[in-house]
């Protein structure tokens, strides 16, 4: 029998990522009780975190957080069994455990999604609509870029494929790279099914000043698997910021994991039961549960504690983006590994009546050489091959290091209810049955996996004609975007959840995230889950207001 | 990875030389690190041991979750590395001397050089490391591919020894890498220099450099 | 505090040329520092020292390139009002009774005493325990003011007194905007609302919004303070610079300077010097001389900017491993910034060409020949004159 721990909190927030940390803030600074609790631990300096990619072999996002890791939390890595998935193109995206989430790694970009993203049915008879629309998050879109902090150029995203902006970002744009400036000179006449190109800025949430406390980026080209500075945002920011705040009370409780959410007859939920650190099951109390456990760990959590009973949904439209990415020689010296790793990019095929027959995309200039499709090492070996050594290797080795550009194409991913998270036969070391992943390309994936591979092809054609290409190896890469596994929309005949993230039929019980998704969109999705959170938190603040008090 | 290991464990074993107390300061520092934990009792019992035959190998294969697995042979590098005496000054001049002429880049670190020699020493390869500098050294003005196609038995460990300095890590064969034993050698790769960048974790000096040609 | 507003053209004039002179002094003496600090293992770092002061000194290359920033937009105010850029400042160093702030400028490596200084700099108001200096009344204007925030808000407060249609008679074109240089949040002025959105830009920088501002300068400097005090050793992580190193002086040394005597460093020193008056001079210009061709000013902006990316930051980091003196011992020298006379460019627009590419082509010559006298190492000036050389090519649109 489960423990019972302390009050009732007004609010537990199950995770402590980006999205988890943003309600918790929130809800804190409007003076109410908040309990956080994360399955996995805080990390260690970022010197320490340096140091463990350095000293692992496996340079991969999870380079530094591996040594750290709880041994408990599953790791989704390719070689290991803690996600059951079976045999065939797998799904390749990975998340974190631990406080701060997944955005110790991410990227940082943060586009908008546009409007058409929201209503992908009615426009091209496609995946489904979302149950709100851009207008309606676009006020949180602003809040969400003002607690991240994005740097980007207003006057060049107001309007952009029909997105407007009601306010400045709060920072200027990251400058630009050198190679995109060598890009933008060679574009403006390249086409690619008549759509002209045009070399955008990407909006970031990577300081181009200080803010907040945190400084200006400076160019550590690092930003996944680690910004070593703080100039990129992480949920890091919004977990101290919790602790820091002087109204209502808050407790952040982590190496928590959270085994299941326990509902009363009539579906409110009664308590969650959780193990500590010293592996005493408690029970934990309070007027309002969020979810923010990433979409995986989500619809599992829902599954285990036989939530949501036959809504076939739970767990369904497991959505990612794909990658594809090209490498491509230069004549001139394009200066790659400095700066962020990507600075511009193109939107122009983020939209259009192609969607109909295949997946749209957005494109990224990469300021990091080959990035992961090309390995630097290959140019050392390639020079030690031809007998190079010296200043003649130093120079071959400048001469082929500073002439490349990559440039990739982050795909959509249509709502199929086959791709799912559902529970499997194997137990965890909690003894709870792990997660399992069914996932497939479908054809709109492949049509736009296709298209993509020839727009590469058009644009290192034209930016460097002559150049020697280096496709990645793999069909596709995931892009670290988990989302749809407890979709939004009206009813429980077609979703899990309501636009607000309230369950349906369990009235006390939200979910936030990626997991809320109904489509994946064309852009990076964190910004879109951080407006979607603050939308929620702001929600929760009135619901818990007295009904006197709010009339 | 087995034969390797096993020459390694062999090397350790075969060491007579008493670590020096800063040796062994840095080996205790070493095991006590809780990130080293997953090789912990295997290192330690290669090194209480010194003999592979005693169990130590057994235990490495049993305790090592997969991917850990080369960060653990990368640690027990290190522990060799320890181990092994600490090149005397001449040794390390000539090392450093000679890293110099076959990167192309002049005035590098002696600490980064002996970091990289002591790798190179406690290698497989290490075995030739003076057979190399000697037939470097034999030829000072000689073109260094010519000479190497002379003496094929030195170039494995001169093509390692330039990947060391360029890349940091050490290669095992045509794809496989080992990670370093300390950071420095990442942050003091050559790779970085030659491409007029900087190595990645390090900034690149001031927001917005990346907007403008390198300086240098 | 404040003895009066100004009231006329003329004062707030001079008042800006002040702010003008206090901002290009504040980002020289914040480079210097930053060029002070080591930042290559081989200079017996650790990489964990290393990332700690790169980090340090990126973040003050911010604050001085912000202090530029400061510079610029004063110079958009003062062409909004009828005056033009000002390029000059007073030499370094200078004395605390010379000077309004109440503080010394001069050139110091990276020390707690050097950031203390910063730190006030910065200040939003004056620190009780400094005296409140008073300026005599016979040395130019008669304005009191502790702090560079006392002294905008003067300034504004003059802008918001004087008539407004009759203050901002400059041409708008003349104005400069981010696409005429890499300054993002560079405020056209045209009127007394820019004039005022831009002064509260310069201050919610340097001072803050508010005094516990993470953001501002001030809490910039404190928080790298902080640091400071808790690294042990700290002078090792800092190369042994001079204070205030002068090429040349008109009657004795200063207190507080230091001569270089060290023939290849003198020529060092002289070649950044020229460097930055080019800089100054292009930047000048293109802010200056409404009437030129807009390609032409665009050009010239963007070369002084890649001037300070790609060649003053190399040498005056540089200048920093040289030693100060012929005769040995392990003092190093660092940038002068010693000005001189300062010529603004003339501004027939194909007079300034021809002037432009021969200065970059001589400079050129001086880095190549100082390379020929500079042994071992990866040959940095060579770099600095392909760089030059490079810039020197202005381009048919220019």
């Amino acid at each position: 029998m489960a423990e019972r721990i302390g009050d009732l909190h007004d609010v537990i927030v199950v995770g402590a990522g980006v999205v988890g940390a943003l309600i918790a803030c929130r809800l804190r600074e409007a003076g109410r009780d908040v309990l956080i609790l994360d399955a996995g631990g805080t990390l260690p300096g970022r010197d320490r975190l340096v140091e463990n990619h350095v000293l692992t072999a496996r340079r991969s996002p999870g380079g530094p957080y591996r040594a750290e890791a709880d041994p408990r939390a599953p790791s989704m890595e390719s070689d290991s069994s803690d996600v059951i998935q079976p045999p065939g193109p797998p799904f390749k995206s990975t998340y974190e455990r631990m406080v701060g989430g997944t955005t110790w790694h991410w990227f940082g970009l943060t586009p908008r999604m546009i409007p058409s993203d929201f209503r992908l049915r009615t426009l091209y008879g496609r995946g489904v609509n979302w149950p709100i629309d851009y207008a309606d998050l676009e006020p949180w879109y602003c809040e969400a870029e003002r607690e991240l902090g994005v740097s980007g150029d207003h006057a060049e995203q107001d309007g952009l494929l029909g997105g407007f902006r009601s306010r400045e970002y709060p920072m200027t744009p990251v400058f630009s790279s050198y190679s995109d400036e060598l890009v933008r000179s060679r574009i403006d006449a390249l086409t690619f099914e008549g759509i002209p190109l045009r070399l955008v800025n990407t909006p970031q949430a990577r300081n181009s000043r200080p803010y907040q406390g945190r400084p200006a980026c400076a160019g550590n080209s690092s930003c996944i698997p680690i910004c070593p500075i703080g100039a990129k945002y992480d949920a890091t920011v919004h977990i101290e910021r919790f602790a820091r705040v002087e109204r209502g009370r808050g407790e952040l409780r982590e190496r928590t994991v959270v085994t299941r959410i326990a509902a009363a007859e009539d579906g409110s939920i009664s308590h969650l039961e959780a193990t500590p650190p010293d592996g005493n099951p408690v029970e934990l109390h309070a007027r309002l549960y969020v979810v923010a456990a990433h979409a995986i760990e989500t619809p599992r959590l829902l599954l285990l504690s036989g939530l949501c009973r036959g809504n076939t949904h739970v767990g369904a439209y497991l959505m990612d983006h794909f990658n594809r990415a090209l490498v491509t020689t230069t004549d001139e010296q394009t200066f790659p590994f400095r700066g962020p790793p990507t600075t511009s990019g193109i939107d122009a095929l983020r939209d259009g009546p192609f969607r109909r027959l295949s997946a749209a995309f957005r494109v990224s200039l990469g300021n990091d050489g080959g990035g992961r499709t090309f390995d630097n090492a290959r140019i050392i070996r390639q020079a030690l091959s031809e007998g190079r050594y010296g200043a003649d290797l130093r120079d071959t080795v400048r001469q082929r290091a500073t002439r490349l550009i990559r440039a990739a194409c982050l795909i959509e991913v249509l709502p199929d209810p086959a791709n799912r998270v559902s529970l499997a036969t194997d137990k965890d070391p909690l003894g709870l049955p792990k997660a399992r992943i069914d996932f497939h390309v479908g054809d709109y994936e492949q049509a736009g996996l296709d298209r993509a591979d020839k727009f590469l092809k058009t644009l290192l054609d034209g930016i460097a004609p002559g150049g020697s290409q280096t496709a990645q190896a793999s069909a596709y890469d995931g892009a670290g975007h988990i989302l749809g596994t407890t979709r939004m929309g009206a009813t429980s005949s077609d979703s899990v959840v309501d636009s607000f993230g309230r369950v349906h039929g369990h009235s006390n019980l939200f979910i936030a995230g990626c997991s809320t998704f109904p489509t994946s969109g064309t852009c990076n999705p964190t910004l879109t889950a951080a407006a979607l959170s603050l939308r929620l938190a702001d929600l929760l603040i009135t619901e818990l207001t007295p009904a006197e008090v709010r009339s | 990875m087995n034969e390797w290991l096993h020459r390694l464990a062999n090397r350790i074993a075969n060491v007579t030389v008493e670590p020096t107390l800063q040796q062994r300061q840095a080996l205790e520092a070493i095991l006590k690190d809780p990130r080293r934990k997953t090789g912990f009792e295997v290192v330690s019992a290669i090194a209480s041991t010194f003999d592979p035959e005693a169990g130590g190998l057994s235990l490495l294969r049993a305790q090592i979750r997969q991917h850990d697995e080369a960060a653990v042979v990368a640690l027990c590098a290190a522990l060799g590395a320890l181990l092994l005496p600490w090149p005397d000054a001449v040794l390390s001049r000539r090392f450093r001397g000679l890293s110099e002429r076959l990167t192309g880049f002049a005035s590098l670190d002696d600490r980064l050089t002996d970091l990289h020699l002591l790798r190179l020493l406690v290698e497989p390869l290490g075995d030739t490391v003076g057979a190399a500098i000697e037939v470097l050294e034999s030829a000072p003005e000689a073109n260094v591919a010519s000479l190497l196609a002379q003496h094929p038995d030195i170039k494995p460990v001169v093509e390692a020894w330039v990947f060391q300095l360029y890349i940091g890590d050490t290669p095992v064969d045509a794809t496989t890498v080992l990670p370093p034993a300390d950071a420095t050698a990442h942050f003091g790769a050559l790779f970085w220099r030659a491409a007029e960048a900087h190595p990645p974790m390090l900034a690149g000096g001031y927001f917005g450099h990346w907007h403008y040609r390198p300086e240098d | 505090m404040t003895a009066q507003l100004p009231s006329t053209r003329s004062e707030l004039l001079g008042l800006l040329s002040e702010a003008c002179e206090i901002e290009h002094a504040l980002a020289c003496v914040y480079l210097y520092a930053a060029f002070s600090v080591k930042t290559g293992l081989d200079e017996g770092l650790s990489w964990q020292e290393q990332q700690h002061n790169v980090r340090d000194a990126s973040e003050v290359y911010k604050v001085a390139a912000e202090e530029m920033f400061h510079l610029a937009q004063a110079w958009n105010l003062l062409t909004a009002i009828g005056g033009s850029p000002w390029l000059e400042r007073p030499p370094f160093p200078r004395p605390r009774r010379a000077a309004p702030l109440h503080r010394a400028l001069v050139l110091e490596r990276w020390s707690k005493a050097t950031l203390l200084s910063f730190h006030g700099f910065e200040t939003p108001e004056s620190p009780p325990e400094v005296p409140a200096f008073k300026r005599p009344r016979d040395v130019r204007g008669h304005f009191d003011y502790q702090t560079v925030g006392e002294l905008y808000e003067l300034i504004a407060d003059g802008i918001k007194a004087l008539p407004e249609q009759e203050l901002f008679i400059g041409s708008g074109d003349a104005q400069a905007d981010r696409a005429l240089a890499d300054f993002h949040e560079l405020v056209p002025v045209r009127n007394r609302a820019d004039a005022l959105e831009a002064i509260g830009r310069i201050r919610r920088q340097g001072e803050g919004r508010y005094e516990s501002d993470p953001d501002s300068h001030f809490n910039t400097f404190e928080r790298l303070l902080e640091r400071l005090q808790a690294t042990p050793d700290p002078e090792r992580l800092v190369r042994e610079v001079a204070s205030t190193p002068l090429r040349y002086v008109d009657d004795g040394v200063p207190t507080g300077a230091t001569l270089i005597t060290h023939p290849r460093t003198l020529r060092l020193a002289s070649l950044f010097d020229d460097i930055y008056l080019l800089m100054l001079q292009l930047l000048g210009f293109s802010f200056a001389q409404s009437t030129a061709p807009p390609a032409l000013r665009r050009t010239f902006a963007q070369r002084s900017i890649q001037l300070m990316a790609r060649c003053i930051r190399p040498l005056g980091a540089a200048l920093t491993r040289e030693p100060i003196a012929e005769d040995g011992g392990s003092l190093r020298a660092g940038a002068c910034f010693q000005l001189g006379r300062v010529v603004h460019l003339p501004s027939e627009p194909r007079v300034a060409r021809r002037l432009v590419r021969e200065r970059f082509a001589r400079l050129a010559e001086a880095a190549r020949r100082l390379d020929s006298i500079t042994h071992g190492g990866d040959r940095p000036l060579l770099r600095i004159a392909e760089h030059l050389a490079s810039l020197g090519e202005l381009g048919a649109e220019a």
